[in-house]
């Protein structure tokens, strides 16, 4: 049966996975699964929806972690589902990773509902993983069937991955993937469960690599920008980011918190919507190298900071009768003198109390 | 079942000219972020030629076999990039900054599997394309990988003056060929040897 995307679907699993049981240790045969044939349902059609929506729900770029050798064991069975032509390897692979839901699942997460959706449409194959927080309520209403047709219909909360390639040896490291319960605040720990401990996968971009880029896009922004107002945003944007330790970013996250529609609608016009949606760890070094200030101390008690990427530009260093001078030159925008006092507009000011003659 | 010889080399055709605009700002980045690193030969980034490439999709296993199914996801040095480092002692660091830079599938550090026999060696890498050079959400043929090989002066010498040669491989070389071949490559070795012992300190100066 073809989704209205005109995709073929071969392969539908489910299972309820509770949190790991230290005592119990259960294996996949202890959860209840169903393998599900497409059928013109309410059901299915919900099913096909959150296939053919996928690719544009889940926004989030990962990569299948690597242990040198190009091999991941969840990639592997991710590739046997996409790959196998019959149905039963396809289940053997589903239970095995239902079990790996079940290791890595606490008592934080509760029991799931654990979703495997694979078709093909020409030469691509996508496989559709998707985790549902069991709502507690819907508990045993009805058979099983109809507890999932519930969970789908009231659960807002749910986590997603999506792997589409041309089936080879080489293929399906790439994929992408949202919490639709998390904001860009908790991803953490989002981050964690689903995509480092259940796919073993990471983020796109190294903190290297996305620190560097956001830093470039931050100048170029600052170059392009005349309002003095924006330039100060984006200033105060980096500040803000640089005092935060461990900050995990994106671009889009950075342009929601600290900038102004205006300004992100710039920013999105440089990047494609793969780096913008990229999550990232700040990476401290390549921050302050990029971003950071550099101060200089002079005499007479003399301090003037400068951002380090715009030094060269606007001070120029010297040698003089065996002494170092600095020029900083550049077009005043404001000078104000620090008088030490909070500034109190002249309204505010106490009057004078009149003196009794 | 695998598309014929023609549809695999007009499917290259037709990405080249991408290819060609991501190994462009591969180099760029790569140079720039190795830009104030000491003892940075060059820093190279090519795409693989048509030609090339149609002769590694035609490869076969032993048994006849094509070693191929999907030669476009399959060979993952359409886009190759080069870093050439003075001295061996220069690898470990470039290797490691090469890592926090790019997500990797592989690396493997290629060296002759005899300990007494000489040939190619360096450190070779399979990293992801970052998104921020490439997004290849929509462009499925386009790979998600570029190989990355790290070598020394010595190393690079050795093997381009190999390559330049022209022999294949399969291609079955004369006992004196093959000695002389390993000959050479044992003089690159024994260079790039001497030179990390003189970097390193490890042959002292004398003194006067």
């Amino acid at each position: 049966m073809q989704t209205p995307q005109g995709f073929e679907i071969d392969f539908v699993y489910f299972a309820n996975v509770p949190p790991y049981d230290d005592v119990k240790k259960h294996k996949h045969k202890d959860f209840t699964y169903h393998l599900i044939e497409a059928q013109d349902d309410e059901l299915t059609a919900y099913l096909f929806k959150i296939f053919d929506d996928a690719p544009t729900d889940c926004k989030v770029e990962i990569l299948f972690t690597s242990n040198d050798k190009q091999e991941n064991e969840i990639r592997s069975l991710i590739l046997k589902i996409a790959m196998s032509k019959t149905e039963k390897p396809k289940e053997d692979a589903a239970n095995d990773l239902s079990m790996k839901m079940y290791e890595v699942t606490d008592g934080r997460n509760e029991t799931g509902l654990f979703i495997i959706m694979q078709g093909r449409k020409g030469t691509s194959t996508r496989v559709v993983l998707a985790r549902f927080k069991r709502n507690e309520g819907l508990r045993n209403q009805g058979g099983d069937l109809e507890y999932i047709k519930n969970v789908f219909t009231k659960s807002k909360h749910y986590k997603l991955a999506i792997f589409e390639d041309v089936p080879s040896d080489k293929s399906f490291w790439k994929g992408y993937a949202i919490d639709r319960q998390s904001t860009a605040q908790t991803y953490k720990p989002f981050s964690i469960f689903w995509i480092e401990d259940f796919l073993q996968a990471q983020t796109a971009l190294t903190s290297v690599q996305g620190t560097d880029q956001l830093s470039k896009i931050v100048k170029q922004l600052l170059k392009q920008t005349t309002s003095l107002e924006q330039q100060e945003q984006i200033i105060s944007a980096v500040v803000n980011l640089r005092s935060k330790p461990n900050a995990q970013v994106s671009m889009k996250s950075f342009c929601q918190t600290y900038l102004t529609p205006e300004l992100t609608a710039i920013v999105q016009k440089e990047v494609n919507d793969d780096f913008f949606n990229s999550v990232f760890d700040v990476n401290k070094e390549v921050m302050n190298k990029e971003l950071g200030a550099t101060v200089l101390t002079l005499d007479e008690g003399i301090t003037a900071y400068v951002p380090t990427f715009k030094y060269g530009k606007h001070v120029t260093e010297e040698v003089k009768n065996g002494k170092k001078t600095v020029t900083i030159q550049g077009v005043l925008k404001e000078k104000r003198v620090n008088t030490g006092k909070e500034p109190v507009s002249a309204e505010a000011k106490p009057k004078k109390a009149k003196k009794n003659k | 079942m695998r598309p014929d010889s023609n549809d695999i080399k007009e499917a290259y055709i037709s990405i080249y000219k991408t290819l060609e605009t991501i190994a462009g700002n591969l180099e760029t980045q790569l140079g720039d972020q190795l830009s104030g690193t000491p003892h940075i030969d060059r820093v190279t980034c090519r795409v693989k030629g048509i030609d090339s490439f149609m002769t590694k999709a035609e490869k076969v296993n032993p048994d006849g076999s094509l070693k191929y199914a999907v030669p476009m996801k399959e060979i993952q040095d359409m886009i190759g990039a080069r870093i050439i480092v003075y001295y061996k002692t220069d690898v470990p660091a470039v290797r490691e900054f090469v890592k926090s830079l790019y997500r990797t599938a592989e690396s493997t550090t290629i060296v002759p599997d005899d300990v007494t026999k000489f040939g190619y060696e360096g450190f070779h890498m399979i990293c992801f394309i970052p998104n921020n050079i490439f997004s290849t959400r929509d462009t499925p043929l386009v790979s998600n990988f570029f190989e990355l090989q790290i070598k020394t002066l010595q190393q690079h010498a050795w093997s381009q003056a190999e390559h330049g040669l022209g022999y294949k491989p399969g291609v079955v070389l004369t006992l004196e060929q093959q000695r002389l071949l390993a000959f050479l490559a044992a003089q690159s070795w024994a260079a790039d040897k001497a030179l990390a012992e003189l970097v390193t300190g490890q042959v002292a100066g004398e003194e006067g």
